[in-house]
């Protein structure tokens, strides 16, 4: 069963005595395609809020219920626990330098798909092609500009075709012109019914957002819906 | 994921990080071949020793000594008693000594000059057919059974150059093929003591006739000891009592037992030594193998010390280097995690791609070993002794298992170390390195 939903209730993140994310309380539906964007400045608990989202990082605090899954705990961190119904996308590509584009896309794939690396490669392209990269597929990451780069991450993290997608600052080192690239990608994907949440100090981001949640200090301050 | 999905990800980081993989491989291809080469010579010269050397003659005769002249004949009985006894023993004989002779006549058959002026021909030293046996022979032939009368004589044929031998290089010599057919005149000494030294007393004259050379070229010491048959040497030695006069007047009794392989001698010394303990007698192995074959024990043992050494060195160094690596590559395994992988695949692509650097640089120090044995091989075949002419020099498989165990451990635990201190680094973490 596909993550639906995913609640977050009275989730804490502290680092020693600093509480990165402090008591945060919100839904996120997963079953229709939505951009929700998280706003705040730096230091806000944007990052640390989507790695609990994404569960790459465990609550100090609270429960972080995902619909399907009758229980959670810090185990889930470290076992990939639903790591293919989630893709990411890093503020800084994230790319390995040793494959090609196609071939970055491909590496997700490799460890959840039954197919063969003959169709694992067609679907690879097929991304790019998504992504609007289809020439662009043998080079190298270093041959590659920051816009096509993170547009080979977004392809990426849509390998396993997720629900759902989480992008940190996605177009904090984009120019205006690859950063609106990437945004129509982003609503083309909530059109297909993926949700994205993307952490983001970006004005272009928001206003893209369906659902606008405002951090500060570690806390929800506001939850706009558009 | 299975092994074409592993081996799509392995080739490609393979050949992206070549250049920190190839300083690792150095080290591992210079310690593999190093431990294989030296490991194979080991156990070649292991294999030579106890199959070839130790079936010469003089390495199996062990001496029985004792100046004791009343319990004298009690001994000897029972070493009759002990040959009769052990299939192991061949012979009991009286032992020679051997006797430092002169050839009159040798510049009879030196017809040039030059040759004569260059040339210092003095005493030389005799040993019986038990010194060495037909695998010396270079030319002519073996002596006869029952023969007397007859000598073998060096290849290289000189004075007797044991003292001058080790620091003169220049020393000319004659070829002791030249003599054989031709009859030697010797003279053999009593000796006496005169102003604190022993000096020649009587002479004695005997002909030999020279029925064949042996090798006794390119040894660690030179050595110009002519053969005699056993009763010609004995008959000699019985004439001028070499051992009495040599112990200084006291009556020294010395057999000679020769058992049938080397691995019978421990046994028969330490029976011998049993026997003769109440009588203060000695037993001993006769011959040595010579300087050169004693350099095969220190080399065996100082080889596995050295291996040892190599071992600790190239696991040191190989933490050192693949924690650089994958130190860089933190990034990389960090987001394998975040895409799903489980630690168990992430060591597993890892200690894959470590092996097949592994492997590769095992097959490449192998071959740099095979090569160089082979030239061992040449060398020792056209300028070493006939010692060690027919030694089978190669790759010794055990030594090649026992490397590819080190080389794999050494990878495995560097990786496994790093790797584990690694993935203790949580996914999230990982991935904002730089």
């Amino acid at each position: 069963m596909k993550i639906s939903m995913l609640n977050l209730s009275h989730v804490s993140k502290n680092y020693k005595e600093v509480s990165a994310v402090n008591d945060f309380n919100f839904e996120f539906r997963v079953e229709e395609g939505r951009i929700y964007v998280i706003k705040g400045k730096s230091g806000s608990g944007k990052s640390t809020l989507l790695n609990l989202i994404g569960l790459i990082d465990s609550p100090s605090s609270g429960t972080i219920n995902i619909k399907g899954v009758t229980n959670y705990s810090k185990d889930i961190v470290k076992s990939a626990f639903r790591r293919d119904e989630i893709g990411f996308v890093f503020q800084e590509y994230n790319l390995n330098g040793a494959f090609k584009a196609f071939e970055n896309i491909m590496v997700p794939m490799l460890i959840k798909s039954d197919e063969d690396l003959k169709t694992i490669k067609i679907k690879a392209f097929e991304l790019l092609k998504q992504v609007g990269l289809e020439k662009r597929e043998h080079h190298y990451p270093n041959q590659l500009s920051g816009g096509e780069k993170q547009r080979v991450a977004i392809a990426r993290a849509l390998a396993n075709n997720p629900p759902l997608i989480i992008a940190d600052e996605p177009t904090a080192n984009l120019d205006q012109e690859n950063e609106q690239q990437v945004l129509n990608i982003f609503n083309e994907l909530k059109k297909k019914g993926k949700v994205v949440i993307v952490a983001s100090h970006s004005e272009a981001v928001w206003e893209y957002a369906d659902v606008l949640l405002t951090m500060q200090y570690g806390s929800l301050v506001e939850v706009k819906y558009e | 994921m299975n092994r074409f999905k592993y081996s799509f990800m392995i080739k490609r980081n393979i050949k992206f990080w070549k250049k920190t993989w190839l300083k690792s491989c150095f080290i591992m291809i210079l310690v593999g071949f190093l431990m294989i080469t030296v490991g194979s010579l080991a156990d070649s010269l292991v294999e030579h020793a106890n199959t070839n050397i130790f079936r010469t003659p003089g390495f199996r005769s062990i001496m029985v000594s004792m100046d004791d002249q009343e319990n004298w004949p009690v001994v000897l009985d029972k070493l009759e008693v002990y040959k009769k006894s052990n299939p192991s023993v061949l012979s009991l004989k009286e032992e020679t000594w051997g006797a430092i002779v002169t050839v009159n006549n040798l510049f009879d058959f030196v017809k040039d000059e030059d040759i004569k002026n260059q040339i210092r021909i003095g005493e030389l030293f005799t040993s019986d057919e038990y010194y060495i046996d037909e695998r010396f022979l270079l030319d002519g032939r073996w002596f006869d059974e029952g023969e007397t009368g007859v000598v073998i004589i060096p290849k290289t044929f000189s004075f007797n150059a044991i003292s001058e031998s080790y620091f003169k290089l220049d020393i000319n010599y004659l070829d002791g093929s030249d003599f054989i057919g031709q009859t030697f005149k010797i003279s053999y000494f009593t000796y006496k003591e005169s102003n604190g030294k022993l000096v020649p007393d009587q002479e004695f004259k005997r002909d030999f006739k020279v029925i064949g050379v042996y090798d006794n070229t390119k040894t660690f010491s030179l050595s110009c000891d002519i053969i005699l048959k056993y009763d010609d040497l004995k008959s000699m030695v019985q004439t001028i009592r070499t051992g009495e006069v040599y112990s200084g007047g006291s009556e020294f009794h010395t057999y000679r037992m020769m058992v049938d392989q080397i691995g019978n001698v421990d046994k028969v010394i330490s029976d011998i030594d049993t026997l003769i303990k109440p009588y203060n007698g000695v037993a001993m192995l006769k011959s040595r193998p010579g300087s050169g074959f004693d350099l095969i024990n220190p080399f065996i043992k100082s080889s596995f010390v050295t291996s040892l050494f190599l071992f600790g060195v190239s696991m040191i160094l190989q933490i050192i280097l693949i924690k650089q690596m994958l130190n860089q590559r933190t990034r990389e395994i960090g987001l394998l995690m975040v895409f799903g992988y489980t630690k168990k695949q992430v060591v597993r692509l890892y200690l894959a791609e470590i092996a097949a650097w592994g492997g590769l640089s095992f097959i490449i120090a192998t071959g740099m070993s095979a090569l160089t044995l082979s030239v061992i091989r040449l060398l020792i075949f056209f300028k070493g002794s006939l010692r060690y002419k027919n030694m089978v020099i190669e790759l010794s498989g055990n030594q090649l298992l026992y490397i590819l165990s080190v080389m794999l451990i050494v990878l495995m635990v560097s990786a496994l170390l790093n790797l584990k201190r690694i993935m203790r680094i949580e996914p999230k973490e990982a991935v904002v390195l730089k």
